[in-house]
């Protein structure tokens, strides 16, 4: 009786969150001026690095230019950052400050809690990518139909998702060893140098596509592209599946990476100590 | 087990084991704990530092999973994450710091009232912050509350649910005498609502005057149990012996 569904866990625990991050960020009220600038100003150095790189746009499938491929890379690793570290660094501040406890004690189970406790953030870094990329599309005057623009949205959140899973077991390491938590920092990098975020993936070795290929991010931002320039929907379906298969196995990891921190840290008694 | 009772431990027993470059070292922190709280009573659980209660208290909350022995929970095992028990269990620790600064009372409470899917969130906590007698200053951002004000808040959250066990490490820490006698006044409201009340102290004052029954424990067993007159004597004699190896 007194039990909620797995489903209704995950969304008690998501809206809570999201209203407590609205009213936090709410608090601060130079924040959004100062993420606005932030974010200014990272377009206005992509814009830069746009008018340096002089590359056949046609052959590394960027798009209609280099700046709106930047972009979009940019837009989608804000996703992928965002992800990757919310959680784990949720999980350390609430170890710390005594918050696992308490959630603990509520009928939201401690999964549930835990996936949700970055609610805002990760809606803002969603909303934030959508405007991100919608803005550099009119500014450039890059028509997106309708239809592929709302593709592009899905996409980024079932990236999301996948992203998400992966910080989960990163947030799962915090949990058991509270220190260490190398994955996020190599992941990050791969992405950054391997993704395709900022440098198109065709312009790396050949060697390095099939890895790279498997980051997260890289079917991602492969499926997003193909869906916002135009490409066959062949084109946008294909890395999709890879994006899948990818979460399948990264989901999985997440939820057995989950399953043992929690019992290790009853078992122990850790959930408050950090 | 009896519908009466809200929480029955029988022979608990739990090791700290940390494992560590040196090898494996361990600390029994509870041994062989039987101790029941009916519906409607409050038991005293009476200690010197490290004596267990924090250890105790945590396996009743299904925070630690105890080494051995069992503790039920409302018929429940706590220890099992799935169990039925979240939500029917009050917790309230001194210098809790969970709550968010940047938010009021109110809203803080609304976080938690949300995460318990109680029906009517709003009534719910203000008729929790009338309990804990906070409602003057529910919009007051947290930031600015005293230690006192903060421990009533701990105290509201608890009681969101309207739980029928509470679960209360030195709950009462931080705050004046005035105050002490209302929030003992409003743990006495629960216990005659018909909850179940384990409150751990080494407050020998507190605990002779607010509960039924007193348990004592020295490192990790309970070596006297009944109404204070019965373990009074005990109590003194163990904490004037602490004293004394301390000096």
């Amino acid at each position: 009786m007194n039990r909620l569904s797995p489903l209704r866990a995950l969304v008690g625990s998501f809206r809570a969150f999201l209203y407590v991050g609205a009213l936090e960020f709410a608090s601060y009220p130079m924040q959004i001026v100062d993420r606005l600038l932030s974010l200014g100003t990272v377009v206005v150095l992509l814009g830069f690095a746009g008018t340096l790189v002089d590359v056949d746009t046609t052959e590394h499938a960027l798009g209609p230019s280099y700046f709106v491929f930047a972009v979009t890379g940019f837009a989608m690793l804000q996703v992928f950052t965002s992800t990757m570290t919310l959680f784990r660094t949720r999980v350390r501040h609430f170890q710390l400050h005594g918050v696992l406890e308490a959630g603990a004690m509520t009928r939201t189970p401690v999964w549930a809690f835990l996936c949700g406790a970055p609610a805002f953030d990760l809606t803002w870094s969603l909303v934030q990518g959508a405007a991100l990329v919608g803005g550099v599309h009119l500014v450039t005057g890059t028509a997106v139909e309708p239809v592929r623009a709302m593709a592009a949205f899905g996409i980024a959140i079932l990236a999301g998702a996948v992203f998400a899973a992966l910080g989960l077991v990163a947030a799962a390491g915090v949990l058991v060893f509270k220190q260490g938590e190398p994955l996020t920092r190599a992941v990050t990098i791969a992405t950054l140098l391997f993704g395709g975020t900022f440098v198109p993936r065709s312009a790396l070795p050949a060697w390095l596509d099939v890895p790279g290929g498997w980051l997260p991010i890289a079917p991602a931002l492969d499926a997003m592209r193909a869906a916002l320039y135009g490409a066959p929907w062949s084109d946008v379906t294909e890395p999709l599946i890879r994006l899948a298969i990818v979460g399948g196995v990264v989901v999985v990891l997440a939820v057995l990476a989950i399953r043992v921190a929690i019992r290790a840290v009853l078992r122990e008694g850790s959930l408050g100590h950090y | 087990m009896s519908n009466d009772i809200a929480l029955q431990l029988d022979d608990l027993s739990h090791t700290y084991v940390r494992t560590t470059l040196r090898g494996r070292r361990s600390v029994e922190a509870l041994r062989g704990i039987s101790l029941r709280v009916r519906r409607g009573e409050l038991v005293g659980l009476l200690g010197p530092n490290g004596s267990g209660k924090s250890t105790l208290l945590r396996c009743c909350a299904g925070l630690l999973r105890p080494s051995g022995g069992t503790a039920r929970a409302l018929g429940e095992d706590p220890s099992v994450p799935a169990s039925g028990l979240r939500g029917q269990i009050g917790w309230v620790v001194r210098d809790d710091r969970s709550f968010n600064l940047r938010l009021s009372g109110r809203q803080n409470l609304m976080l938690y009232a949300l995460l318990e899917h109680v029906d009517d969130p709003k009534g719910r906590i203000e008729s929790a912050l009338g309990s804990a007698r906070l409602l003057d200053v529910a919009d007051r951002p947290y930031r600015f509350y005293s230690s006192g004000m903060k421990q009533r808040l701990c105290f509201a959250r608890a009681l969101l649910t309207d739980p029928p066990l509470l679960l209360m490490d030195e709950a009462s820490s931080g705050l004046d005498p005035g105050l002490r006698d209302r929030f003992h006044e409003a743990v006495r409201e629960r216990v005659d609502a018909g909850a179940g009340v384990l409150f751990a102290s080494h407050d020998l004052e507190e605990l002779a005057t607010l509960c039924d029954r007193v348990a004592l424990l020295v490192d990790g067993r309970i070596v006297r149990e009944g109404a204070w007159d019965d373990v009074a004597d005990e109590a003194r004699r163990t904490f004037a012996e602490r004293a004394e190896a301390t000096r």
